[in-house]
């Protein structure tokens, strides 16, 4: 294992959605180290398959590493379907206290209408209920933005 | 009407043009205060594209201040965002229309500069620079 956080094996390297995740995370911890204790404390498997674009990736969570793989490696702790749009929506959630979605928040009204229509699908069990509510502390953009060259 | 080519200096102030004359594209990127953006475009000597060129906007507020047409370096340079593909990919996107982060999941475009998490927050303002794109009149390179 590297000393980085994160890694995106070689397989992925094409893979635009295991890109894009590992980006937003580093760009996230990066950004905010409060939630570097997040990827600490998450241990496990998630494969995220946005379906129209027919693209799928595994986040392998362990001893405070993401490593990001291309497809389905390993039998996944959690698997989310949804589309493109929906898994960016995910990234929109806003976080509230405690660290858990805000149930307030647009974002989160939003993806929870995906889900009980069917075009979010999360499969697991409940025991990886805090690997999904720090999933998506990790990857959430709401409310924030940056320039990058000033 | 006889399209511009595809990139060209015309092509770029026709976008320009399209951006401004485009109320859902005012309206999605109207907290947009986070800096120019560069499509670039990879050289395809079959094409007759030399070196990798670009198409730098300068969008503020909803508005597109300036669309230039350069070299990838100078936009790499200049630009606050950058995302790269090769011809027909770009073609694509434009002639066909489609989701930018669609096309980034699936790796056919690469961010190549800039914050991510800015880009997502601007979901919808993405989707209507390239639907303005699609507005401008355009003629594709052939082989």
């Amino acid at each position: 294992m590297s000393g980085r956080p994160i890694s995106v094996e070689p397989a992925a390297q094409d893979n635009g959605l295991a890109l894009m995740l590992s980006e937003l995370i580093g760009q996230n911890l990066s950004d905010d180290p409060d939630r570097g204790p997040l990827l600490e404390r998450m241990e496990g498997r998630v494969a995220v398959v946005a379906e129209d674009a027919e693209v799928t990736v595994t986040l392998h969570f362990s001893g405070g590493h993401l490593r990001v793989e291309d497809g389905i490696v390993g039998l996944p702790d959690l698997t989310v379907r949804a589309s493109t749009e929906d898994v960016v929506q995910m990234s929109l959630v806003e976080m509230g206290v405690l660290g858990l979605p805000n149930p307030r928040g647009e974002g989160f009204r939003k993806l929870l209408s995906a889900m009980r229509t069917g075009r979010v699908r999360v499969a697991g069990g409940l025991a990886s209920l805090p690997l999904m509510t720090r999933l998506t502390r990790l990857v959430s953009v709401a409310g924030r933005g940056r320039d990058t060259k000033t | 009407m006889a399209g511009h080519p595809f990139p060209s200096a015309a092509w770029a102030a026709a976008y320009k043009d399209a951006l401004n004359n485009n109320p859902d594209y005012a309206e999605a990127g109207r907290d947009w205060t986070h800096g120019t953006v560069a499509m670039i475009v990879k050289a395809d000597a079959a094409l007759g594209l030399d070196q990798d060129m670009a198409v730098v906007l300068d969008v503020h507020a909803g508005e597109c201040r300036a669309a230039d047409f350069v070299s990838a370096d100078t936009a790499r340079d200049r630009a606050n965002f950058a995302i790269e593909g090769v011809y027909e990919r770009w073609a694509e996107l434009i002639r066909e229309g489609g989701d930018p982060i669609k096309a980034l999941m699936q790796g056919r475009l690469k961010m190549t500069q800039g914050h991510l998490p800015t880009i997502i927050r601007y979901v919808e303002s993405s989707k209507q620079l390239l639907a303005s794109a699609q507005r401008v009149p355009a003629e594709f390179l052939v082989p």
